[in-house]
């Protein structure tokens, strides 16, 4: 079976700034803007730009993203000549081999390349947020003559240092490239996607695998093709594209779709899987009488009777009678009680909030420097966690998941608190 | 044993519903939108689903395209696999004649060859037309306790109504003693809901009688009449929500009935499963509700943006309000766009329409029925077809009729009176 190009997505990566909202699944699984996951980007552009064979690497705990994918469907790769396929660390013949980085990654599976005999390899991260044309990026690599093209985006200077940053030549060849310098030359900064030629990423791999010491495209492949000389181009992209390294930067990027210009959803086509792990379908989205709801996004499913305000609420959410929600994000299946007050909340999936508590009040109270606090005032609470009635909770807290109401530690958490079954 | 495994499904599907006028025009009965995001079908094979039931035939007349797109292989009801299936039979030519179907037991019996592959012990008849959640395991299993012949689900309706069903009597046993069709001094209010369970050996013999002999083509008409008195008929009652949304005003009730969490329709509690990706239309985004926006008592699809105020309205996905329009019980259909000031209510707006700023739809009085359909439009609703243009500052009474693709600015129409009908076909 031949194939010009063929997809692999990074996806398996752990990301510790997530807190607890990547306590039980990798970034690319975590929710956004209702009901997406993170992957959903990357696979919805990788199907409207025709690339129908796609590797998924993933390792860290990757039962929700396998939920998620359920072998490609949502997004079409299921068929004769199309494909979706997990790719997971495996034994090998000498060791067990867990991935040691992205580039050893796709070392261990190029068997799954070299079956599709593809002449382009286009590999992108699982956590951005965009939407993006791929075919453009790759006539432009084929009309270069390129070996690699990377796709950057301009950034303000002061952001630059948290990229990859690329300098350009007037043909867009990359003349330099720092990955996360301090003082970087260039503010391009590289959106990890990339489309290599497949006997470049074989030999380059093959390399990398006998002389790497952090195996990582970005770090160490992609640095030594430029000073290399080799014919490294950029691809320039000036759309949305959004991430998050923090909960505070999840939060931000989270509300951009319901700020003042958001993302045209209708125009980027996301696909999703909204039927994983459940029997049946979403309902439509319920207002009840008593429902009043503005500035926000409503997911199918979601039943509303109390007070919704510039908030995201995913599907089969229950927001009760007298509820009020604010400037907050709830995720699937959460339960807002009746009389309960939330505002700058974020609910991972299956959070239950007992009547009259009440999250995110309480005076702004800086979080004295811990790296493991968010500072923008949101307060975060895990999967499954269950808030007694009439509990008061301030800001800028943690609670992790699965924490049982009959087991809350108090009545009153003060802002700038972790809270651990 | 479970009964559900050795028992095939005849869904028929193929009525018109002449009586949804354009709503049913270009589309079967069983594919008429409804509740938001479903279509009427759903309701049917959400039960065969949740039944337990896996081997369906769909028999398909009337318009087929929209359902069988929306059916596809039967992956939203789980009814693909080594065992599971559903295969549509639509009407073929036979070795000496061109074949319609005549009526719902010839159209079973024309597909007798389809049961003869599976020979399952029993055969459930269903029918798509209506709204409704019901076990039909539990029906198969008091039909096996029973040992009847044929079991019919029934259940008791209005006595000034009986003349629109089938009505039988039963004895104490619940053992049917007299069966007529759409009789208005019908001597019961047991009305049966067109769902039958037959044995199949009785299934094939009795209709080899009644249809091969050419005596009739009809379950209720001329088949269950014909085994009365031979055969055990037992009545299966049923007393849940149940409704046939054959004609407009029925069907704007019913999708207010699914805002009513005391109507007995409960679309979370059924678990009701459609085809959310028809077409390849993509994933429709969630509802946005902008700064002015204002939802009441509504059940809201994905993809819609509303700007202005919902009231007591069921709204398809992708609609969109413009800031300070108002919609007030109505159902608006998928991709429709209502300009900024618009007043709809009362309305049933097809999918696509677009009505232009300061519009006003629906707002006459109710006493005036349709004059071209006054069956079919009398009770204060005004509908509008697909893909019609209602141009700005229109006004559009009650009980109006707006033929599919019709563009009112390009006629010169900018009042519609009440119980009037806009049909560039007719001449005016």
């Amino acid at each position: 079976m031949k194939k010009q190009i063929v997809g692999m997505v990074l996806a398996g990566g752990r990301v510790d700034e997530l807190s607890v909202l990547t306590a039980k699944r990798p970034k690319s699984a975590v929710p956004i803007w209702g009901m997406y996951r993170f992957i959903d980007f990357v696979l919805s552009n990788m199907m409207h730009s025709g690339i129908d064979v796609v590797g998924v690497l993933s390792q860290y705990r990757p039962y929700s993203l396998n939920t998620h994918l359920a072998g490609g469907a949502p997004w079409d790769f299921v068929g004769r000549t199309r494909e979706l396929k997990v790719l997971s660390p495996f034994l090998g013949s000498k060791d067990t081999d867990w991935y040691r980085g992205t580039a050893d990654a796709i070392y261990q599976n190029l068997i799954f390349i070299e079956h599709y005999s593809p002449e382009l390899v286009l590999i992108a991260s699982a956590d951005h947020v965009y939407s993006m044309d791929y075919r453009p990026m790759i006539r432009q690599h084929l009309a270069t003559g390129a070996e690699l093209t990377l796709a950057l985006k301009e950034v303000p200077a002061h952001q630059a240092p948290m990229f990859g940053t690329a300098v350009l030549d007037e043909r867009r060849r990359v003349v330099l490239y720092e990955e996360k310098s301090v003082k970087p030359k260039g503010n391009l900064a590289s959106l990890t996607i990339y489309v290599f030629n497949t006997a470049t990423l074989v030999e380059r791999l093959r390399e990398n695998a006998a002389t790497g010491t952090t195996f990582q495209l970005y770090s160490e492949i992609i640095p030594r093709m430029v000073a290399e000389g080799a014919r490294v181009f950029g691809y320039l992209f000036d759309g949305y594209w959004q991430y998050a390294r923090t909960l505070d930067a999840y939060y931000a990027a989270n509300m951009d779709i319901i700020g003042p210009d958001p993302p045209d959803l209708e125009a980027w086509q996301v696909r999703t899987n909204l039927t994983s792990g459940t029997l049946g379908d979403p309902t439509p989205a319920l207002f009840r009488p008593t429902a009043t709801v503005h500035s926000s996004l409503i997911c199918p499913g979601a039943w509303v009777e109390g007070t919704v305000e510039a908030s995201i609420v995913s599907p089969n959410v229950v927001i009760e009678r007298g509820a009020v929600v604010r400037n907050s994000i709830l995720m699937h299946g959460c339960h807002i009680a009746a009389g309960a007050f939330l505002d700058t909340v974020i609910l991972d999936k299956s959070v239950t909030v007992g009547c009259n508590a009440q999250i995110g009040v309480g005076p702004m109270v800086a979080n004295s420097g811990r790296a493991d606090l968010p500072t923008s005032g949101v307060t975060v609470v895990g999967k499954g966690t269950t808030v007694p009635p009439r509990t008061v909770i301030g800001r800028n807290c943690i609670l992790w998941p699965d924490i049982d109401g009959a087991a809350f530690p108090a009545r009153t958490i003060p802002s700038a608190t972790v809270v651990r079954p | 044993m479970r009964p559900a495994r050795d028992t095939l499904v005849m869904l028929l599907a193929g009525g018109s519903g002449s009586r949804l006028n354009i709503l049913s025009s270009r589309r079967a009965k069983p594919a008429v939108p409804f509740g938001a995001h479903y279509r009427i079908i759903d309701f049917t094979l959400s039960n065969v689903m949740h039944s337990g039931l896996s081997r369906v035939g769909l028999l398909t007349q009337y318009k087929p395209f929209s359902l069988m797109d929306h059916v596809r292989g039967g992956e939203p009801w789980d009814l693909i696999g080594r065992e599971r299936g559903i295969k549509v039979l639509p009407p073929y030519t036979g070795e000496k004649e061109s074949d319609w179907y005549k009526g719902t037991a010839d159209a079973v019996w024309q597909n007798l060859w389809f049961m003869e592959d599976y020979r399952p012990e029993r055969v459930l008849i269903l029918s798509g037309d209506h709204i409704y959640r019901m076990d039909y395991e539990a029906l198969i299993a008091a039909h096996e306790a029973r040992g009847a012949d044929v079991t019919i689900a029934a259940m008791e309706v209005p006595w000034e109504e009986r003349g629109r069903f089938g009505v039988m009597t039963s004895d104490e046993h619940g053992w049917i003693t007299a069966f007529v069709e759409k009789q208005p001094d019908a001597p019961s209010n047991l009305a049966s809901m067109g769902i039958y369970v037959f044995n199949y050996a009785t299934l094939v013999a009795e209709l080899e009688a009644v249809v091969g002999g050419r005596a009739g083509y009809d379950f209720g008409h001329d088949v269950i009449p014909h085994m009365l008195g031979r055969r055990k008929l037992l009545a299966y009652p049923f007393c849940g929500y149940w409704r046939d949304v054959g004609t407009i005003s029925s069907y704007v009730q019913a999708n207010m009935d699914c805002l009513d969490p005391n109507s007995g329709l409960d679309l979370r509690a059924w678990n009701v499963c459609t085809n959310p990706d028809q077409r390849g239309r993509g994933d429709r985004p969630p509802v946005r509700l902008g700064a002015q926006g204002k939802i009441h008592n509504a059940l809201v699809a994905a993809g819609c943006v509303i700007e202005g105020e919902v009231e007591e309205s069921v709204l398809f996905p992708g609609v969109r309000v413009a800031r300070g329009a108002r919609v007030v019980r109505s159902v608006v259909l998928h991709d429709c766009r209502i300009g900024p000031s618009c007043l709809v209510t009362n309305t049933v707006l097809d999918k696509e329409v677009t009505v232009g700023g300061g519009a006003r739809i629906g707002t006459g009085r109710a006493t005036t029925p349709n004059r071209r359909f006054p069956t079919h439009l009398d009770s204060g609703i005004t509908v509008i077809g697909k893909q019609a243009v209602i141009p700005q500052e229109c006004r559009i009474g009650t009980n109006c009729l707006v033929f599919p693709s019709v563009d009112l600015a390009a006629l010169g129409i900018s009042t519609v009176a009440d119980g009037e009908t806009v049909d560039p076909s007719e001449p005016r």
